[in-house]
């Protein structure tokens, strides 16, 4: 009997000593809880860069393209994906996009995981420059789908509908949406961190002047023009940027370089010629022209637009209305592959500032002059040969009008011409894009399926724009 | 049989008549039902001398004066000693009764790690012999159990050679997990993942494929919890013993041959349109939608083309009139040998040796699977008290591919495929579309495409009886698995593949199990007996997996297996844990990973036997797996379950109808933990270089807290025998609760992830299993048995915490996770009728309102592909030398989801279209048609523009059939005495015959290629261009001697 009673003991034994370790079957790179993830500031710095590497994927174009191809400026494009954008009728089985809303919120999880560890840390000056950097990704993230998800600024009243869901935590909890008016001061948080605490310049990083650019472009989307004001001109006086001296802002037709990062440029998605990195094909694969049609291209309306000063060099040399395919092309990001094929895609730039700033004054009602230096400043580029002024005095509607026809000059198919119409709208005009209503249902993009597998989620309406 | 044995006794014996003595006994011997036994050897111990008792069950034997011990011997009794005291001169009268020794005659189950008498068993085990699993073709041998067991649902994969069947045991209590039963092959749980290689080619490379049928002595199909309990984490989906041939337990040497030659067929053809059809269809959609003229045809002309252009490439179309489903089917030849060998040297040496060669070309022209296997089982008595056994197999299998379903081949013949384009262009080169990408017959005749798996299941045990009734056991066992698919498309095998490229993707499964039990037996006083056993076991996996592809290659890789990973042929294969792009010269691609499970376990199990009449059973078991979160490492599983055999008692023995019955019941608790390896863990990842800066990512999330499945289990069972067993049946109720059902959710994108593995969800399985057989005609010239199985299963998904039905889906299969509904619910807009005066589509919202708004919001559950009820007849009859056997299988109250039929019924587009379509709307006032006016555009049914998926209910069927899977007819020889050959049979069966249904597509018996165990648990009767089954004739040979 004795032995058999050993024998089952050590039967029991056996199976129940250093159980967890003969278990472990982690590997390399294998983590059991999150905060294993990030072990020292090395690995913070390397995920940094991860948020930034994301985030240079999907400003390449990609999320612009979504803005644009809402707006009046977009022909059909010819991808089923693409043009259920263009016709307004996203659906959350769309692919294509929805690959791109995840790419953004990956910069926003990278973000914040960064923050996480740096929470858990003491903080150094090196640290606190990394949180700021991570807090400048996650807010300007948030925004870029901020403004193609949801109703704009002025939709409703107050604000209260429905925006994005904001992420501030590195939580596989699922959220609902916080409504726009949350959204924006979530997201002007962010950026006034990391403007008040990164600095004048960080190399291809985030900077001080990134986070003043696209927090003067939240303000400038909620009318605030104080704030963009404030914001715009620290920018432009602060002499580090300069106006691209053509027209083809984003590649230099006569420079032999392969790279070109426009002098214009505040912040980019960022191209390495030497690593054969190009971060701008979410633009360079739609618009470059050549012998099959482009999968992007520009409606008829726009070019007539265009066509209303046949000498302004922004069209002669960045529209083409190619017979053999039948488009309206844009030549903006070159016309052909020789072109600076890895030209980094500005994401803010000095037109831009300008541009809102001469808004703001116009809608302000001051320093009307500066704002008629800034919108000439711009017309001397466009027409190089004979100058082609705002006249002095202009001011008013007259001079918002003419202020907004330059910006969709001087910006179509980077996503900001939406902006303008939907500003418009808000403000009470019958704005009709594409012979749909600025305000209805599809302008807004629908979210992915998996948004909604968690939680109470509210989608967006489909369709109604036609 | 017993019969038999006092007969043979009776002979034997009868010349033991003993000369008259003084003192006689005499009597009359009957058994405990108050039979009488003729031929009991009835023997005085002290003298030795004997007698038999005669025919009507009496004896009369002599003995010596005084105390005497008188013995009752018969086989299949226990043996009985009466004490008896005679004076001199006396006579004296002892009646004796006999009990049965039901060791002897009771059938023995398998019942893991260990067996049991089938009437001591109180958990719910179903059994079927060996010989029913090679009774006729299939592409593995899990298929043969279909309708076999009641409970144990299956349904046979596609036409494609060497695909799995879809096997579950009461139903499906899993979403994310793997919903299958455990394999155990001689005690070892052996490598069975369907997604080893994906869904390549539209198959799942099924791994049971490689175990050879002709090996299998038995499968034991454990059901319930007080059967699987003592496999634990591992049982809640049923748990498959099956257990090899051994050497045969008499003495002497015999061997079996077996061959089988047939040709198959497909079962049914699709009925696609001709180029007529086809065209004329296309030019109503296209004069629907305000086109005039001719209609523009896909790879000859665009919408754009002009007037005439259309006119002339339709008059060029009509020329043409491709069959592309005969081109790409035909017969599928099939041979198969098997040759055994039984040894017994009667001095403790058993043997079994078997071989065999089985060829089964499917009707997919190109398609075949061989198996080639060799197996050597060896018994053997070291000493009385040790004895060693030892299994060895190994299998080689080849399947020659070719592309089906989605992924070409005879899916391309009911797709994209359409009748105008000729196989040929008039210059002999291949006519090609898709932009150069299609035609099936052009890749079936240039690729070289070749799955070759090799496999070793080798075991070696020992048992040691430290005493008589205590065994020390080991079981080590091992599953080694090879399995490489080899791809070759040349150069210039049409112009959307400019380069030949060779693919390679290989996996290398090792996978170990030992497994330590002490079982002790003890009985105390007369009446009670347990069985104690305990044990440990532990299992080791390791998974590696290699993918190499290679641009201008010159040929299939098979030559240099292991060169892409910088390995000579020959070279140990590497050992590594993770994830690794692999550099390769010459323009190639290779990844490699590796993932390890560890395993272990502790059980115990408690048998208790009280006058073999009352019977209980405890079970525990704790299991650790690397599979579980570091919060949740180890999983305890008890049940306990009773059984009473009600005949034994005083009110029914003796009945004459009810000759057995027992009642059984058990509950407890089981797990499954079907799931990756690495679940569990969180996965850092290199991401990508920004300006010069590597950076580093979070691809996944991990989950401390993952753990196994836990199902609640309540069984009970009636066994009935009547007539004197003529008449059996079994009725059985359960119900089975799982909670923490693991779920692949899709978590929000917001999140910046795109999955995470959860314990979420709670699943309900309660059902009804009814078995009956019955000898309805057993004369000695003509007997007649008929043996059916049926089940009831309702299956509930009960709750899936706060996720919504998107949480999960199958793949592409349109099914859903829908709280109140079955799992394999499908998640489509309903469908109402077609619009008589527009001939648009009507649907309905989810409040059952009328709406002619295509909206994916307002998707709803539009039927299940579960059955309610399934099961299987067989109807046996033997007439003199002849035998012929009908079986049948039919399911009953699921639904088909015609995934392809969206496409084939819906908007006119490149795919061929079947000729069911023509019941279409055409004009105002045309009412009661099935399908709606036709349209070359998406938008007319107000799909998405680009979308022609019209997911709808219209695509919905029943599923019902009546299948007459296998009927066969044989012929034994009458062989003389002398004749060396001991059996000789020759026979001839049909499969599929036909199949009574109102399905209108190709087969209601779907297993279609899943995407990964969440679509195989969640899209069961999905139809996807999946080849339906075969229908095969077979002649065979059967001969022992």
């Amino acid at each position: 009997m004795k032995h058999r009673y050993i024998s089952f003991a050590l039967i029991a034994m056996l199976g129940l000593s250093s159980c967890d370790k003969f278990l472990d079957t982690k590997s390399d790179g294998q983590i059991v809880t999150l905060d294993e993830f990030i072990a020292n500031d090395e690995d913070a710095k390397l995920v940094l860069n991860g948020a930034y590497d994301v985030m240079a994927n999907v400003f390449d174009g990609d999320i612009q393209n979504m803005a644009e191809l809402i707006s009046s400026n977009a022909d059909r494009p010819n991808s089923d994906d693409w043009r259920a954008v263009w016709s307004r009728e996203t659906t959350f089985f769309n692919g294509t996009i929805n690959g791109i809303y995840t790419d953004v919120y990956r910069i926003i999880n990278r973000a914040n995981l960064v923050m996480e560890y740096i929470d858990r840390q003491t903080e150094t000056a090196e640290l606190k420059q990394m949180r700021a950097e991570a807090h400048f990704l996650r807010g300007m993230a948030h925004f870029a789908v901020l403004k193609v998800y949801a109703q704009p600024w002025g939709y409703t009243a107050n604000n209260s509908h429905a925006g994005i869901v904001i992420r501030d935590t590195p939580s596989s909890e699922p959220k609902g949406r916080s409504t726009v008016a949350e959204c924006y001061s979530f997201i002007q948080g962010d950026l006034l961190f990391a403007y008040n605490n990164l600095p004048e310049t960080n190399g291809i990083y985030a900077t001080k002047h990134a986070a003043a650019a696209t927090l003067a472009y939240t303000y400038y989307m909620q009318n605030n023009y104080e704030r963009v004001v404030e914001y715009t001109t620290e920018i432009i006086n602060s002499g580090l940027f300069s106006l691209a001296p053509e027209v083809d802002v984003f590649y230099a037709l006569n420079d032999s370089q392969m790279v070109y990062n426009t002098p214009e440029g505040i912040f980019f998605a960022h191209s390495n010629a030497d690593l054969s990195d190009a971060r701008n094909d979410g633009f360079r694969n739609n618009y470059m022209p050549g012998t099959s049609p482009t999968a992007f291209s520009l409606s008829t309306e726009f070019l007539q637009f265009m066509q209303l000063n046949a000498v302004d060099k922004r069209y002669q040399n960045l529209v083409q209305n190619n017979a053999n395919t039948g488009q309206v092309q844009s030549l903006r990001f070159g016309k052909s592959n020789q072109n600076n094929p890895f030209f980094s895609v500005p994401i803010s730039r000095l037109t831009v500032m300008m541009l809102i700033r001469a808004e703001a004054y116009a809608n302000l009602n001051s320093n009307l002059d500066v704002a008629i230096a800034d919108i000439n400043a711009l017309r001397d580029r466009a027409f190089p040969d004979t100058p082609f002024h705002v006249a002095d005095g202009t001011n008013g509607q007259e001079l918002i009008d003419i202020i907004q026809e330059e910006f969709r000059k001087e910006t179509f198919c980077e996503g900001y011409w939406i902006d303008v119409e939907r500003r418009n709208g808000a403000a009470g005009d019958a704005v009709l894009i594409r012979d749909a209503p600025w305000n209805c249902p599809g302008m807004a993009i629908q979210f992915p399926n998996s948004e909604g597998t968690g939680a109470d989620f509210v989608f967006n309406p489909e369709g109604g724009c036609n | 049989m017993k019969k038999f044995y006092a007969l043979v006794a009776l002979c034997v014996c009868g010349f033991w008549h003993l000369s008259v003595q003084a003192q006689t006994v005499k009597g009359t011997i009957k058994d405990a039902k108050g039979e009488t036994l003729p031929g009991v050897f009835v023997k005085v111990v002290s003298t030795g001398k004997g007698t038999a008792s005669g025919l009507d069950g009496t004896y009369s034997i002599d003995a010596p004066s005084g105390a005497q011990k008188i013995e009752f011997l018969l086989l299949g009794y226990l043996t009985k000693t009466m004490d008896v005291t005679l004076a001199a001169g006396e006579t004296k009268v002892m009646d004796v009764v006999m009990e049965e020794d039901t060791k002897m005659t009771e059938e023995v189950v398998v019942v893991g790690y260990g067996v049991q008498r089938k009437r001591d068993v109180t958990g719910s085990i179903a059994k079927v012999d060996g010989k029913n699993l090679t009774r006729f073709p299939t592409p593995s041998f899990e298929a043969a159990l279909q309708g076999q067991a009641a409970g144990v649902q299956v349904s046979q994969g596609s036409g494609l050679a060497g695909s799995g069947s879809l096997v579950r045991v009461r139903g499906v209590a899993s979403i994310s997990a793997g919903g299958d039963p455990l394999y155990v092959v001689d005690g070892i749980p052996i490598t069975q993942d369907q997604f080893l290689r994906g869904n390549s080619g539209a198959m799942n490379t099924n791994p049971l494929a490689a175990i050879n049928p002709n090996d299998i002595a038995s499968v034991e199909i454990l059901k319930d919890a007080a059967a699987t309990g003592i496999y634990g984490s591992r049982g809640a989906n049923g748990v498959i013993l099956i257990t090899t041939k051994r050497g045969t337990s008499q003495k002497g040497t015999t061997f079996d041959f077996n061959t089988r030659f047939g040709v198959g067929e497909a079962a049914s053809r699709p009925n696609m349109m001709n180029t007529e059809q086809y065209l004329a269809v296309r030019q109503e959609a296209w004069e629907n939608d305000g086109g005039t003229g001719y209609v523009w045809l896909p790879n000859l002309t665009s919408a754009s083309s002009d007037a005439a252009d259309r006119e002339a490439a339709y008059k060029k179309a009509l020329k043409t009139n491709t069959d592309w489903w005969d081109q790409t089917t035909g017969l599928g030849f099939k041979q198969a040998y098997s040759f055994g060998a039984n040894h017994n040297n009667g001095k403790g040496t058993r043997l079994y040796a078997g071989v065999s060669y089985d060829e089964n070309g499917s009707y997919l022209i190109g398609n075949s699977f061989t198996r080639t296997g060799l197996r050597l089982n060896l018994d053997q008595e070291i000493t009385k008290k040790l004895k060693i056994n030892f299994g060895g197999s190994y299998t080689n299998a080849v399947n020659n591919r070719v592309d089906a379903a989605w992924s070409g081949g005879v899916g391309e013949a009911m797709s994209t495929a359409l009748p105008y384009y000729p196989v040929y262009n008039p210059d002999g080169t291949y006519y090609m579309w898709n932009g150069g990408f299609s035609n099936p017959v052009a890749y079936r005749n240039q690729r070289q495409w070749q799955y070759e798996e090799d496999r070793f299941l080798v075991n070696l045990g020992v048992v040691y009886s430290i005493t008589p009734d205590l065994h020390f056991r080991s079981n080590i066992g091992t599953d080694l698995m090879r399995g490489f698919d080899y791809k070759f498309t040349p150069r210039g095998i049409n112009m959307g593949q400019v380069d030949s490229y060779s693919e390679m993707g290989g996996n290398v499964v090792d996978n170990g199990t030992a497994t330590f039990t002490l079982d002790y037996f003890k009985k105390v006083k007369e009446n009670h007996s347990f069985t104690l056993l305990g044990g440990y076991e532990m299992q080791l996996a390791h998974t590696r997996g290699y993918f190499a592809n290679y641009v201008n290659a010159n040929g299939l890789l098979n030559n240099g297996d292991w060169l892409p990973f910088g390995l000579a042929n020959g070279d140990a294969i590497p050992a590594f844990d993770d994830t690794q792009d692999v550099g390769l010269a010459g323009g190639a691609e290779g990844l490699q990973f590796g993932r390890r499970l560890k395993f272990f376990s502790v059980f115990s199990r408690v048998n208790y036997n009280y006058k073999n009449k009352y019977f209980a059973q405890a079970v525990a078991r704790m299991d650790g797996s690397s599979k579980f979160g570091a919060n949740n490492r180890t999983g305890f599983f008890p049940t306990v379950s009773a059984g009473w055999i009600m005949s034994e008692e005083k009110f029914l023995k003796g009945n004459k109808v009810i000759s057995f019955m027992k009642l059984s019941s058990g509950v407890g608790f089981v797990g499954n933990s079907d799931i990756a390896q690495d679940a569990q863990y969180g996965n850092t990842a290199i991401g990508g270089i920004y300006d010069g800066v590597s950076s580093l990512f979070l691809s996944k999330l991990p989950n401390p807290d993952l753990k196994w499945e836990r199902t609640s289990t309540f069984n009970a069972a009636l066994e009935t025998g009547l007539f004197k067993d003529r008449i059996t049946f079994e009725v059985s109720v359960y119900r089975k609760y799982t909670k923490d059902a693991l779920m692949d959710v899709a978590i929000p994108s917001s999140t910046g992830f795109t999955n995470q593995t959860v314990n979420a969800a709670e699943i309900l399985n309660r059902g009804i299993e009814l078995s009956i057989t019955s000898n309805n005609i057993s004369k000695p010239n003509f007997t007649w048995k008929t043996e059916l199985n049926i089940s009831r299963n309702y299956n509930e998904l009960v709750s899936i915490g706060e996720y919504t039905p998107d949480a999960v889906s199958g793949g592409t299969n349109d099914s859903r996770v829908i709280v109140g509904r079955p799992i394999g619910s499908f998640y489509l807009m309903q469908w109402s009728h077609v619009d008589p005066e527009t001939g648009l589509p009507v649907y309905l919202d989810k409040n059952g309102n009328e709406t002619s708004d295509y909206d994916n919001f307002q998707r709803q559950y539009v039927g299940d592909g579960l059955p309610d009820v399934s099961g299987g007849i067989t109807n046996t009859f033997i007439y003199k030398n002849w035998d012929l056997q009908i079986f049948a299988t039919f399911s009953l109250g699921a639904k088909i989801f015609d995934s392809s039929g969206k496409r084939q019924l819906g908007v006119v587009t490149d795919w061929n279209m079947r000729t069911d379509l023509l019941d279409r709307w055409q004009q105002p006032g045309d009412s009661d048609t099935q399908f709606a006016r036709l349209t070359l555009n998406e938008t007319t049914y107000d799909l998405p523009s680009g979308f022609p998926w019209w997911n709808t209910s219209l695509f919905i069927y029943d599923a019902d059939y009546l299948r007459m899977k296998n009927i066969a007819i044989g012929y034994t020889f009458k062989l003389k005495k002398e004749s060396k050959i001991s059996n000789l049979r020759v026979g001839a069966n049909v499969t599929n015959l036909f199949t009574l249904t109102n399905y209108p597509g190709l087969d209601p018996e779907i297993v279609r290629d899943f995407e990964n165990p969440a679509d195989r648990n969640l899209s069961p009767n999905v139809t996807y261009l999946t080849p339906a089954q075969e229908r095969s004739y077979n002649i065979s040979v059967s001969l022992n001697f």
